[in-house]
């Protein structure tokens, strides 16, 4: 193994081989900057000019494409609050605040940071345990998705505005508005109105940049620029890089060791990918963290967490694709194309027929995410600069961005009415108080959520106890029932001893 | 009061839309569990929620002694803010008729203006260049295919792009 290993790295050291991952990240780069662009279709345009290249100088671009693009969404996520790529929606949260506090290069540095870290941290679980790894795909039914789904809600109350009331609402209304289109079990239109711009149902990315990106420009405008410029905005810090200190580094040990756990798991599950490998790399790090109040707030933490579990996710969803010939993510769907078209099958056979270049693309893989860090740095510099321009270019610059990235998602004006539409809910919510993130929970989670569920119970002849039976299940179910009350049973002990030392006293 | 306003609204829209779930087709072979179960279940809830946060603010009023009267408002520009969102609309609604680029040239300038820009040269050489920069990127590099308009808006994107 370990000469295969030495194959592998001096294989991608090769020069056309450097070369073709550069390409890839560059390409990476500014498909995960502009809103609109997706990995999955960046990968799809990319793979008919790999035909005529080496197998595995083909597959590294798409590769080194993946992870760059994974992590560049976090660079607009963190300054406009305009999600450059689905799984930087978590990276919103804390980015953005922490942007506002003229701490823009910082949170950029440690984007970079947790991304590469994530990235190698499933590279290494690729490399070492690919097969164990991928018998968790094949133990997840529709039950345990139920229940993956059940404890990502879970957390809901935790997160968002200060009443725990009106979060659970607002992820209600998230599970509510995933129901718009055609039904996915059945094909009924649900809600349409007979347009059929919601015959796909109400497109994510749209809806997150009108929730975020529009509705934040509407509240800029609302409590009034000076002579152009924001209140509360302070004038970006002069950083050089930005990355993590060693303190820091130390502070989050935990957070990037779970969160890059997490997103490895959650890319091997086929069917869910990066964007809810982010949201539950959060999610945990709100309820494991002693302070989970000042999430939202701009704290790194809110950073580390959905970049590692994200980045993560890419290396997670090579193993069902590399041991089963199970795409773990859409883009690695994708991909698949780009194996056959040079004579590849994944699958169980591929590493015993094909070891080598499976071992070239585990160290393609540690490569392509050491490139981040240049990918970032290159990037910090020059972005970071725009932050400090006057709002009345960067106001109108975001709504022109919002319209045109949803626009080129589908080519079609319905995203650009939703992303418009949920400008004016967004604006809405936050003035009665209610939060976003938990809305956007209940939409990523709402899909998975409802065909899990009604999919266990068609195969079970509607035995509920399905859901309770099965071990993996049972455990995320409790695991989820428990996280929830905690915190209640918590409070009212805390009220308790309360009472009990005033009685004292 | 804005959490029984909200409260109610939320309430109002739950209750037309499980209104429209009691008219979905009934699939053969999903009578149980069909279409309508898991919305259903998110309005039902939904419903509940809503009820639970107006008795929790009448709880809380009842235990202040009297409702609290709103605290005056810090200084809102509030006729900028609609007079943004009558843009943003206007502009979306426009861009079908007058295609991308002219709708977007023009949008920018009054968005520009309305965040506070008052040099007219800037404000024309910002729109136009932001114009020009996104029909380069998206139209040219990766073949989105912008909205043209209708009649001479048509015609004159056919000449530009």
């Amino acid at each position: 193994m370990l000469d295969l290993f030495l194959y592998g790295f001096q294989n991608v050291l090769m020069p056309v081989n450097i070369l073709a991952m550069m390409v890839g990240m560059v390409i990476g780069l500014l498909i995960g900057i502009l809103p609109g662009l997706g990995g999955t279709m960046a990968v799809a345009l990319i793979i008919p000019f790999t035909f005529n290249m080496e197998p595995i100088t083909g597959i590294l671009i798409l590769i080194s494409l993946y992870c760059t693009s994974t992590y560049a969404g976090s660079i607009t996520a963190i300054l406009f609050k305009i999600p450059g790529e689905a799984p930087a929606i978590m990276t919103i949260l804390d980015g953005h605040e922490m942007a506002k506090r003229g701490q823009a290069g910082k949170a950029l540095g440690i984007a970079i940071f947790a991304s590469t870290l994530g990235g190698i941290f499933s590279t290494i679980c690729l490399a070492a345990v690919s097969l164990p790894l991928s018998t968790i795909a094949l133990e997840f039914g529709d039950a345990e998705y139920f229940a993956l789904a059940v404890m990502g809600l879970s957390v809901c109350s935790g997160i968002g505005g200060k009443s725990v009331l009106k979060n659970v609402i607002g992820a209600g209304i998230g599970l509510f508005l995933a129901t718009f289109g055609t039904s996915p079990i059945s094909g009924t239109h649900r809600f349409t109105f007979g347009y059929s711009g919601l015959l796909m149902g109400i497109t994510f990315i749209p809806a997150v940049i009108g929730l975020f990106a529009i509705s934040e420009v509407f509240e800029e405008i609302e409590r009034g620029l000076k002579e152009g410029q924001r209140e509360g905005y302070k004038k970006q810090e002069k950083v050089r890089i930005g990355m993590p200190s060693w303190d820091e580094i130390k502070y989050l040990k935990w957070n990037f060791l779970r969160s890059g756990l997490i997103g490895t798991i959650i890319g091997i599950l086929p069917g869910v990918g990066a964007t809810t490998a982010a949201f539950f790399g959060y999610s945990e790090a709100v309820r494991w963290s002693k302070h989970p109040e000042k999430f939202g707030t701009g704290i790194i933490e809110g950073i580390a967490a959905p970049e590692t579990a994200n980045n993560a996710a890419t290396g997670g969803a090579m193993v069902p694709l590399l041991t089963l010939g199970i795409p773990g993510s859409s883009v690695t769907a994708v991909m698949i194309g780009a194996f056959l078209i040079h004579g590849l099958r994944p699958g169980p056979m591929m590493m015993i027929q094909q070891p080598k270049l499976v071992y070239s693309i585990f160290a393609g893989y540690f490569f392509s995410n050491l490139l981040i860090i240049l990918a970032g740095i290159i990037g910090i510099k020059f972005v970071i600069k725009l932050m400090d321009f006057p709002y009345h270019k960067i106001g109108p610059a975001i709504l022109l961005f919002a319209v045109i990235g949803s626009y080129a998602i589908n080519n079609s004006m319905s995203d650009v009415y939703v992303t418009l539409a949920f400008g004016f809910i967004g604006y809405i919510m936050k003035k009665h108080g209610f939060g976003l993130a938990p809305l956007i929970l209940g939409m990523i989670l709402g899909d998975l959520a409802e065909v899990s569920l009604r999919r266990a119970m068609l195969l079970s002849n509607f035995d509920p106890s399905v859901l309770i039976t099965r071990p993996i299940s049972a455990g995320l179910i409790i695991f989820a029932i428990v996280s929830l009350c905690y915190p209640l049973i918590q409070k009212y002990i805390f009220k308790s001893r309360g009472k009990e030392k005033l009685a004292a006293s | 009061m804005s959490n029984i306003v909200s409260a109610l609204v939320i309430i109002g829209i739950s209750l037309f839309f499980y209104y429209l779930t009691t008219h979905f087709p009934i699939v053969k072979g999903y009578q149980q569990m069909g279409d309508a179960f898991w919305p259903q279940l998110v309005l039902l809830v939904l419903i509940g929620l809503s009820t639970i946060l107006i008795f929790q603010f009448l709880l809380k009023g009842k235990k202040k002694g009297s409702i609290k009267k709103a605290s005056p408002e810090e200084t809102l520009d509030r006729p900028a803010l609609l007079k943004t969102m009558g843009v943003m609309l206007l502009y979306v609604l426009c861009i079908p008729y007058l295609g991308f680029l002219v709708s977007t040239f023009l949008a920018l300038i009054l968005f520009s203006y309305l965040m506070g820009d008052r040099k007219k040269s800037r404000m024309v050489y910002f729109s136009l260049g932001m114009t020009i920069a996104t029909y380069l990127v998206f139209g040219l590099l990766i073949y989105t295919a912008m909205p043209r308009g209708v009649w001479i808006f048509k015609s004159l994107s056919n000449l530009l792009y």
